[in-house]
């Protein structure tokens, strides 16, 4: 083996071609460096497994797949089941923590059964949850997250044994989790600290579905044995109890699922961009080195006159790629470690373990296999056929300088081809991305997103938790806020639209009966203080807003939006009709009063569904219940310049009116908005980021061909010009092979989009996969590009001097 | 030592014709034999020496070399044949520009699998016999004619082949250049090396101890 001696000679025979050399390691680097950073986010988000010992066996067990789960259907499945070797069930919590320092309302989770069994980790300090740990009365214990130790109690390890206050409530600390731990790795994953729930007196609650149940696949069982049995156990529940358990299935899940659901179809389909994009690097490479070949056969056939043989050759050639690929992949890496922090920068943390993103061993060593991978890719095909170099036509003094073969430049023609179908295919899918996301942008969410200042107060363990004092706070703290320089208007909702829970209640309607449980209409429950519709910009359509005067004590009122007055009271005044909401056996009537714009409630894309809106101060559970779940609500408020100038000022009123009340989630409606767009528009900017770089690559490579070939082709210019060929015949000689190639390319391109485009379905909206206008619109800017790389070479061919060009050779 | 039987050659001419290149070439050369090939520009010299050295596989009629049958050989046959028997000196030098002189020798060994080492020390005693020790690091452009010439030289000797093809090895070398080339193939071929040139210089002609002529393809005379 000569690998030294192959890699010395093909160091210094890049370098003796620097203007060669640099083209094709930029062009590799920008292909291998987009698809290690592209990598680097898959490994993070999806390959790697979960921070818990054998994650794989952890399972969600939830309805419908995602829907929580009542009480007594948790126990049932927890008695029943064979398949797991523990079962925990958990909801989520936010109560006020308070205690030396400043309240604050902590996000946290209450945990029924054995979630320290299921997740496999036990707290690096302290110890977890005994048995009969989640009974009433001993239950006052926590196990806070690493971070609340560290930023609450300052990493104090005398912290055990000490008491906190949680919504007034006196727990014991009982043990610290470990750095990085989540109590459950999805759907609560920022939860900060965990308290035993205690479900004693809801053991036969089947209607109350408030919780998310987790579970550890026995040894020996597979995730679709558990999900036959849990399929089989509810059944039979369904059967037992039809009306709350009629329609509902039961779905094991494994937790990396849950986790990266959402992000994998546009993390795959970014994958395979990057692939394209690497694809288009290499077929540029491998063109120049055909190119480069048609230079190198003298030296070629000198090796085998000096005793080469084929083999020879094609490793010496090989080892040019390899080190052209390696050099790539060198400045591949370097490109993805700004790439990466640019992802990083662009990545909202909703993007799962977007903080693990980096570069690892694992990127480094896949962008080595592709580097490897691509050196042959590009480098095979060049080598073959320089290495066929027929030895006694180049010995031939007389040939030297002798033009490209039919095969080569066939090949070259063919890469052309493919670089242009590929480029075309790229460019279809960034025009697909860029017009879903500007239908995304186009939606109307129903409110005015401009100036509105949104945040959390809660009064749970504050001396206004309880009765009549809890409205009173909101009321006093909404007009000091209505007071600041600044607010427009103010006003609270129990959960905003997109940034909140959403509770979907039953519906009835005054003078129908009711109906069977599969077919109960439920609609969003919010409930609102006066003047929500004004600080929100939604519209009024008809009837009234809540006032002052919609008290407990006078007629209850409510008001449903658009879509649910057209739908359930088509052809009739909605106003004045009566509804109830929740208890479909002993219905409070609500009469309805206003008629309010639709809103998207729970997604962006979301669309159809009812919305009930009632008053505050009619609402006894919000006026009067313990549960923490009542306590708080979210303020809006209208400012007249930018929202977040105000938040301090407006935190600072609120805690006017009492200190010890918590204030979180301080944020503007426009970031709300934002968060809800981010997946289209993370797609959408790397889609035409790649497909931008894929069309410089096709631009380069189109343009390198039909230079060479002008070059190639003087001698012949030249004398179709001494003939008389005009400015237009040559132009249209050079622009003729050009346009025919791109012609070739972009026709093979949309035969290869329309098959492939039907993965992307699911990533758009409002657009059809196959839309002609993108795959037109598509077609003509590539056209235009290759058009143009096309032109330059053709005008140098016009510019030739035919007395000149006649003594060329 | 070299055995050609009624050697031909054509190339294509039109869809259904040939041009024949060379006719009914026979011939025998002895071992340490130093042979001229002549003849006006066309005759077809070239095109022989092509044959000789194995660069060219596509003619008719039986080539014996040293009791080989080259005409039966498979490709891969023939290469390690002329691996082991043939060097080749060329018009034009043909040295690889992007190599220095000392790896512009190694590239033949390297090519025979030696080891370093040995190779280490076969260029080193070539770099000493052709007197270009002190040229060893310098690339063909810094170099002049005559000097590339001799390190094609010496890069053609170097594997020791059995017999030196040496195509116009003086075409592009002013004449006392050209002298020191023949001197040193005369001293080659006083060592042992069968030699066969192409040549036109009647000069050099007489450093050899034969002439083949040819005119058209066909063989005028051997003497």
């Amino acid at each position: 083996m000569h690998i030294a001696q192959d890699i010395r000679q093909g160091l210094r025979a890049l370098k003796s071609r620097p203007l060669f050399s640099i083209v094709a390691i930029v062009a590799l680097s920008l292909g291998i460096g987009a698809n290690s950073a592209i990598f680097s986010v898959v490994n993070a988000v999806l390959l790697q497994p979960l921070s818990y010992p054998d994650s794989d066996r952890i399972v969600s067990v939830l309805h419908q797949g995602a829907r929580a789960v009542a009480p007594a259907n948790y126990f049932d499945w927890r008695e029943e089941n064979q398949s797991f070797s523990a079962i925990t069930a958990t909801q989520w919590w936010e109560p006020t923590l308070s205690g030396d320092e400043y309240p604050e309302q902590v996000r946290a989770l209450q945990a029924n059964g054995d979630i320290f069994d299921v997740f496999g980790v036990t707290p690096a300090l302290g110890r977890g949850f005994l048995p009969g740990e989640d009974l009433p009365g001993k239950d006052r214990v926590v196990v806070l997250g690493n971070g609340l130790w560290q930023r609450r109690f300052g990493a104090n390890r005398n912290v055990l044994g000490s008491t906190l206050s949680l919504n007034g409530e006196s727990y014991i600390v009982i043990g610290v989790m470990p750095t990085g731990h989540e109590f459950v790795p999805f759907w609560a994953s920022e939860a900060e600290l965990l308290t035993p729930l205690t479900l004693a007196d809801r053991r036969n609650d089947r209607g109350g579905q408030s919780l998310r149940v987790f579970a550890r696949l026995a040894d020996g069982t597979t995730q679709e044995r558990a999900q036959s049995e849990m399929a089989g156990i509810m059944s039979v529940l369904a059967s037992e109890d039809p009306k709350n358990n009629a329609g509902l299935t039961v779905h094991v899940v494994p937790v990396i699922q849950n986790v990266v659901g959402d992000i994998q179809p546009v993390l795959l389909a970014l994958l395979g961009a990057v692939g394209f994009v690497l694809l288009i690097a290499c077929t540029n490479v491998a063109n120049l080195l055909l190119g480069r070949a048609v230079t190198r056969r003298k030296e070629i056939a000198i090796r085998m006159a000096v005793g080469a043989n084929r083999s020879r050759v094609i490793q010496q050639l090989l080892t040019e790629s390899l080190l052209l690929s390696g050099l790539g992949g060198l400045g591949g890496l370097m490109l993805a470690l700004w790439g990466i922090d640019v992802l990083g920068a662009m990545s909202p943390s909703s993007i799962p373990r977007v903080e693990s993103i980096q570069l690892d061993t694992s990127v480094v060593l896949f962008t080595i296999s592709v580097s490897l991978l691509t050196g042959l890719l590009f480098g095979l095909i060049p080598a073959v056929q320089t290495s066929s170099t027929d030895m006694s036509e180049v010995m031939n003094e007389d040939a030297r300088g002798s033009a490209e073969g039919g095969s080569r430049s066939r090949l070259r023609s063919a890469l052309i081809v493919s670089e242009v179908a590929l480029t075309l295919m790229l460019l279809i899918g960034a025009g697909l991305m860029l017009r879903s996301f500007t239908n995304l942008q186009n939606i109307d969410p129903g409110f005015d997103d401009k100036n509105l200042l949104t945040m959390t107060v809660s009064v749970a363990g504050s001396r206004y938790a309880e009765g009549p004092r809890r409205s009173l706070f909101f009321q006093e703290t909404i007009d000091q806020v209505g007071a600041l320089p600044g607010i427009t208007t103010v006003s609270a909702i129990n959960h905003l639209p997109l940034n909140g829970d959403l509770w979907g209640l039953s519906l009835s309607f005054e003078g129908r009966p009711v109906p069977d449980p599969e077919d109960q209409l439920s609609g969003t429950y919010r409930v609102v203080f006066p003047d929500f519709f004004k600080t929100m910009g939604i519209p009024l359509m008809a009837g009234r807003d809540f006032s002052e005067r919609d008290v407990l004590g006078v007629p209850g009122v409510a008001m449903i939006n658009e879509n649910m007055a057209q739908r359930e009271f088509a052809g009739e005044n909605p106003l004045g009709r009566r509804i109830a909401i929740g208890n479909r056996d002993n219905p409070e009537w609500l009469t309805v009063v206003g008629v309010t714009g639709n809103v998207r409630q729970g997604s962006w894309v979301e669309e159809n569904r009812y919305d009930v809106y009632v008053p505050y101060l009619q609402t006894q559970s919000y006026l009067e219940e313990a549960s923490s779940g009542y306590q708080y609500m979210t303020l809006v408020a209208k400012t007249s310049g930018p929202p977040m100038d105000l938040a301090a000022a407006v935190s600072k009123s609120i805690w006017q009116v009492d200190k010890n009340v918590p204030v979180s989630q301080i944020t503007s409606m426009s970031k709300v908005v934002a968060d809800q767009l981010w997946q289209p528009r993370f797609s959408m900017f790397l889609f035409s980021v790649f497909a931008a770089v894929a069309l410089t690559l096709a631009a380069i490579g189109i343009y390198g061909v039909m230079a060479y070939s002008v070059s190639q082709r003087t001698r012949e210019i030249g004398i179709r010009m001494a003939l008389g060929a005009g400015n237009e015949a040559i132009l249209n000689l050079i622009l003729a092979r050009g346009i025919a190639l791109t012609a070739i390319g972009t026709v093979i391109g949309l035969i290869l989009t329309t098959l492939l485009v039907g993965v992307m379905s699911d990533l758009v909206y409002g657009i059809n996969v196959t839309d002609p206008i993108t795959f037109i619109a598509g077609s003509l800017v590539l056209f235009g590009v290759a058009l143009l790389s096309c032109y330059i070479p053709a005008r140098r061919a016009v510019r030739v001097n035919p007395v000149t060009a006649l003594k060329y050779q | 030592m070299i055995g050609i039987q009624d050697v031909e050659k054509t190339v294509p001419q039109g869809r259904f014709s040939k041009m024949f290149l060379l006719r009914r070439i026979t011939f025998d050369i002895k071992a340490g034999e130093f042979v001229s090939i002549m003849g006006p520009s066309g005759a077809g010299k070239s095109t022989l020496l092509h044959i000789l050295g194995m660069y060219d596989t596509d003619w008719n009629g039986a080539y014996t070399l040293d009791g080989n049958e080259i005409h039966r050989m498979k490709q891969k046959q023939r290469a390690e044949i002329q691996k082991q028997y043939i060097g080749f000196v060329f018009q034009s030098y043909h040295l690889l520009d992007h190599l220095t002189v000392y790896e512009n020798l190694d590239l033949p060994l390297s090519y025979r699998d030696m080891k370093k080492g040995d190779r280490e020390s076969v260029v080193g005693d070539t770099l000493d016999r052709f007197q270009i020790v002190g040229k060893k690091d310098l690339y063909p452009n810094q170099l002049s004619g005559g000097q590339q010439q001799l390190v094609a030289v010496a890069r053609a000797v170097i594997a020791h082949p059995k017999i030196l093809l040496a195509d116009e090895p003086t075409g592009n070398l002013h004449s006392d250049q050209g002298k020191e080339i023949m001197e040193l193939f005369k001293r080659l071929n006083d060592e042992g090396t069968t030699i066969i040139q192409v040549t036109h210089s009647q000069t050099n002609a007489e450093y050899g101890s034969r002439v083949i002529n040819l005119k058209d393809g066909w063989m005028d005379d051997d003497n």
